[in-house]
């Protein structure tokens, strides 16, 4: 973290960040500054709240009520928690990818910009520039482009994924909140997926969530790896590489 | 002893289905025997003569077709907002959305007498309509609410979180996601509580005899006040207690075929509807 550039601010930083379920804690104490310009790892065991974590920075853990959030996070230098935070603009910024892939009941084309149409309300023929430049960026373009008005559900899961990826891409986000994006995916859709994300990390950061270590050495510059400490996940160790 | 208890558990059941069905059966028999030989296209494009002595009955199936697709649009807004409200806003409120089911299931309970009470009190007498097919639109219309309104709810919740959660994570406010989410993947369950609903309101004579059908004389409305339609349940109510004429007995049972049609037909279009909502349940 001394490497950091002068004048450069911080991409996401958390402080005292403790995130129960009634009496069971799920995170505990954790506190990480990740750099503007870098992409990262959120590595550990199961069950240690990594995924928690990443959805404390776009703030869908308001979707579960049960959980009780305390600390801060700032995400490029601004609270993320207030009460006068509008939420729904700022899970636009971050792009989200789950471990399994979700496409809405809708033609390929349709879930590309289903959020760019409805948040960033682009007109159709900004649309249909929009959905070729983010497929090639995700990597599906070429399987794709002659079947648009396909049934998303028609693709495989790798296939789905990478679409998930382009509907992340065409809101223009900020970040790329990845939760552990590949673990659902044969070893031929995790190569193809990994592509893709390290031909983003120049353009975009990633958060990664993964098991993986040697997928986070591929993909981004630094860890933070948390494991179990009683009931709790807490952040042990982060490091640069 | 187990196999014998079994098998005894086997054989009540299989009683009940076939007791069930032979009701069924024999209702719908005894109806075609009597009522079909009366149906013909003059009796569905006349209109109702001599009493009911002679003529058809196109105004009583107009009048009720327009009570139904009043009662549609009277039911779809109010359904759909409460199921929203219990499905969605009130996901977290375990407590009030007890509240708010109880309520439904209380307002399916009220016998439709009691609609036809009310609506006779507010509408016809206090608003000064008169007999409207409106008041019958509108009675029917929330008659239905509880029956769309579970059936939408069920589907909503059964909704997979992911769906959600995914449009969340694109920015998605909470009414884009309800348009363009929720909605758009309930739809199915909404039309088969419509078309359950409607099924039985077609049937109805309680809530609309003394507030929005008369017996003849009136056509297609004009306005609200002061006008009232034809119906088949009505037709059907009046002549089988006025009438000994052995003319008027055989189109009271071609009048009941003509809404067992409406009833059965809507019935039948609810099905593909729920097959293939089980169909995904079983999927998921």
């Amino acid at each position: 973290m001394t490497e950091q550039v002068e004048g450069e601010g911080a991409l996401l930083e958390v402080r005292g960040l403790t995130v129960s379920a009634g009496a069971r804690s799920i995170l505990r104490a954790v506190s990480l500054r990740l750099e503007a310009r870098s992409s990262w790892a959120v590595v550990g065991p199961s069950g240690v709240g990594k995924s928690t974590l990443l959805r404390c920075f776009n703030r869908l853990v308001d979707l579960t009520p049960a959980l009780r959030v305390e600390g801060e996070i700032r995400f490029r230098g601004v609270s993320v928690r207030g009460a006068d935070v509008d939420v729904d603009a700022l899970r636009a910024r971050m792009g989200f990818l789950f471990q399994q892939p979700v496409v809405f009941p809708r033609s390929i084309r349709e879930n590309v910009w289903f959020g760019a149409r409805r948040v960033r309300g682009l007109g159709r023929g900004a649309l249909e520039a929009l959905v070729e430049r983010v497929l090639v960026a995700a990597g599906l373009w070429e399987e794709v482009k002659d079947r648009l008005a396909e049934p998303a559900a028609r693709l495989s899961v790798g296939q789905q994924q990478r679409l998930c990826l382009a509907r992340a891409l065409a809101m223009e986000p900020e970040v790329l909140l990845l939760d552990e994006p590949t673990s659902a995916l044969d070893a031929h859709s995790r190569a193809l997926v990994e592509d893709s994300l390290q031909r983003l990390r120049g353009v975009c950061p990633l958060v990664l969530v993964t098991h993986d270590l040697e997928q986070a050495r591929r993909l981004t510059d630094g860890m933070a790896c948390f494991e179990r400490r009683g009931d709790a996940g807490e952040l042990v160790r982060f490091e640069r590489w | 002893m187990r196999r014998r208890v079994d098998l005894a558990f086997t054989l009540v059941t299989a009683c009940g289905a076939c007791v069930a069905c032979a009701v069924l059966g024999g209702i719908v028999a005894a109806l075609l025997v009597r009522g079909l030989p009366a149906v013909s296209w003059r009796f569905l494009t006349e209109q109702i003569r001599l009493v009911g002595a002679d003529g058809g009955i196109f105004y009583n199936l107009v009048g009720t077709l327009i009570l139904l697709a009043t009662a549609l649009m009277v039911s779809a807004p109010v359904a759909m907002g409460l199921a929203l409200v219990e499905g969605v806003y009130l996901a977290g409120a375990a407590r009030w959305r007890r509240r708010v089911h109880l309520a439904i299931y209380l307002l399916n309970g009220v016998p439709s007498l009691l609609f036809g009470l009310f609506g006779f009190v507010v509408f016809v007498k206090y608003l000064d309509w008169g007999k409207s097919w409106l008041t019958g639109g509108l009675l029917l219309g929330m008659m239905m609410v509880p029956t769309v309104t579970v059936a939408l709810t069920e589907r909503i919740r059964g909704l997979p979180r992911a769906y959600v959660e995914a449009a969340a994570g694109l920015g998605l406010s909470r009414s884009q996601i309800i348009w363009s989410v929720i909605l758009p993947q309930s739809l199915t369950g909404w039309l088969t509580g419509t078309l359950l609903g409607l099924a039985r309101a077609a049937g109805e004579t309680a809530p609309i005899m003394f507030t929005a059908t008369i017996f003849a004389g009136a056509t297609i409305p004009s306005g609200v006040k002061e006008s009232p339609v034809l119906s088949l349940p009505y037709h059907i109510f009046v002549l089988s207690q006025d009438s000994f004429d052995p003319a008027v007995g055989a189109r009271v049972w071609g009048t009941a075929v003509v809404l067992l049609g409406v009833v059965g037909g809507l019935s039948l279009l609810a099905l593909p509807f729920r097959l293939r909502q089980h169909e995904e349940a079983r999927h998921d």
